[in-house]
């Protein structure tokens, strides 16, 4: 069957080629994963700088950091390797997303020059997998082109109980923040081979992120 | 394949026009036959045509009705006086020995013929069918889908404008008679000897000029058997996000393997990202 379905050209990001973009993301823009007070190095090119917590009643701060794996898109049909946590299930024009995230802090380590004879400081860091699955975006740019993205709809992290809720919203802000600053013109989906106005698309079918269009 | 990017007949002939805009070229040449000095000046353009995407293993972009056109400008320059006898009023001049005083002759005077210029546009226009072959290249800093033109016949024939090249000359030779004293009468004769020395060689220049637009056309990129054309041209290095900052550098994707095939009427090319 066709690729390009009587439109005049069609482009396709497999889920390897996004895998590959998200690598060297990873590689080039580590700040974009990392993210820590002051004290865990937050603010330094590779880690960007959170506020610390404040503590209620200690009239102090915890310093703490967030720390993302690469994370691993896989477009519809699911990988047999892929195994997504109820209720999450990948259906059609959908994706989902996989990443580890560890969270430290520093227990103990309180901001009072006083008291700093008695620190006794502990990093405590919990990993937590975080599931998603989400659609593809598309969103004008201007008059001939268009951001072509991805947004997670439903996240699951386990195994936090009753904190699950609101970690879960938590994740699905950064996740889709994340998400957004990866967005590419519909231009850029044919590789610079010529111009393309979108048509149709894009649509999440047979590991690929399609979309169709006339050629400028 | 990390990516594939697909182009249908349609949009191929849209990519073909692109690609024919930018071809055009100009030559020009001389040459001169018995006194005809003939110089010549080409202009070849390309346009229109419909693509047919032939599938693997074939693999071939079949070009057809593509519109060769342009024009020749032709400079004929030639002396009439190596053509024309020379023609002396009156005929016969004669002349006296006088003693003492010398030769003396009747007036005579003999015409000092001048020089012809004409110019001709001779328009052209064919219309013709190829095939091209695809292939993968690493050129430089890009990939490319290049098309490479397997032969095909080019005949050019300028016969047909043999009457205007006649009727150009005739014109011009007549005008320039004209301004000559007292040969009114003489004037048709002469310039029927004109087009009886063209009609000697006229038939041999325009195999001349077209052989030459021949050869221009065949110098065209698209028309070299060994100049491969890209019809589409990936950048190896793609930023697919562009630099935002010292902390935020441009992020990009190689492409480390590019490949090409022809499947259900497109050209597809699908790329592998290192």
């Amino acid at each position: 069957m066709a690729l390009t379905a009587g439109h005049a050209a069609y482009a396709a990001l497999h889920e390897d080629g996004i895998n590959k973009f998200i690598r060297n993301v990873h590689l080039v823009r580590p700040h974009y994963f990392h993210y820590a007070t002051s004290v865990f190095g937050g603010g330094t090119t590779n880690i960007s700088l959170l506020n610390p917590l404040e503590v209620p009643g200690i009239g102090s701060v915890i310093q703490y950091s967030i720390d993302i794996s690469q994370p691993v898109i896989d477009f519809v049909p699911q990988d047999a390797g892929s195994i997504l946590p109820a209720p999450l299930a990948l259906g059609p024009d959908q994706f989902s997303l996989t990443a580890e995230v560890r969270i430290c802090i520093a227990c103990g380590l309180l901001d009072k020059r006083e008291q700093r004879d008695q620190w006794s400081p502990k990093r405590l860091c919990s990993t937590l997998k975080v599931w998603a699955v989400g659609h593809p975006t598309v969103q004008p740019l201007s008059a001939t082109d268009k951001l072509i993205g991805l947004q997670i709809d439903q996240i699951v992290v386990k195994n936090i109980c009753d904190l699950e809720q609101i970690v879960e919203c938590i994740a699905e802000l950064m996740v889709n923040a994340f998400l957004e600053r990866l967005q590419q013109k519909v231009s850029e989906l044919v590789l610079g081979a010529f111009g393309l106005i979108l048509a149709a698309g894009p649509v999440i079918s047979d590991d690929q992120l399609k979309v169709w269009g006339d050629i400028v | 394949m990390d990516a594939t990017v697909a182009v249908s007949e349609s949009g191929a002939n849209q990519l073909m026009q692109k690609l024919l805009a930018g071809e055009s070229i100009s030559k020009s040449d001389s040459a001169s036959w018995g006194p005809f000095s003939v110089g010549y000046s080409v202009n070849v353009a390309l346009s229109g045509g419909t693509i047919e995407l032939i599938d693997a293993p074939t693999n071939i972009v079949r070009v057809h009705n593509l519109n060769i056109s342009g024009n020749v400008g032709v400079f004929f320059s030639f002396d009439l006086g190596a053509i024309l006898p020379t023609i002396c009023i009156p005929p016969f001049q004669v002349c006296v020995d006088i003693p003492f005083v010398g030769e003396l002759c009747t007036p005579q005077v003999c015409i000092t013929w001048p020089s012809v210029t004409v110019p001709i546009n001779l328009p052209f226009s064919v219309n013709v069918s190829a095939d091209f072959g695809i292939s993968v290249r690493s050129a430089g800093t890009n990939w490319e889908v290049d098309l490479l033109v397997y032969p095909f016949s080019l005949f050019i024939d300028l016969s047909p404008m043999a009457g205007v090249i006649i009727n150009a000359i005739e014109s011009q030779v007549d005008a320039v008679l004209n301004t000559i004293p007292l040969i009114g009468s003489l004037i048709s004769w002469l310039v029927n000897m004109v087009i009886g020395a063209l009609s000697g060689v006229l038939s041999t220049i325009l195999n001349a000029i077209s052989s030459f637009i021949h050869d221009v056309i065949l110098l065209l990129d698209l028309f070299s058997p060994t100049i491969p054309v890209p019809i589409l041209t990936f950048a190896k290095t793609q930023a697919m996000l562009p630099a935002g900052g010292p902390s935020d550098p441009e992020v990009d994707i190689t492409i480390a393997a590019l490949g090409a095939t022809i499947a259900d009427h497109e050209l597809v090319a699908t790329a592998d990202f290192a």
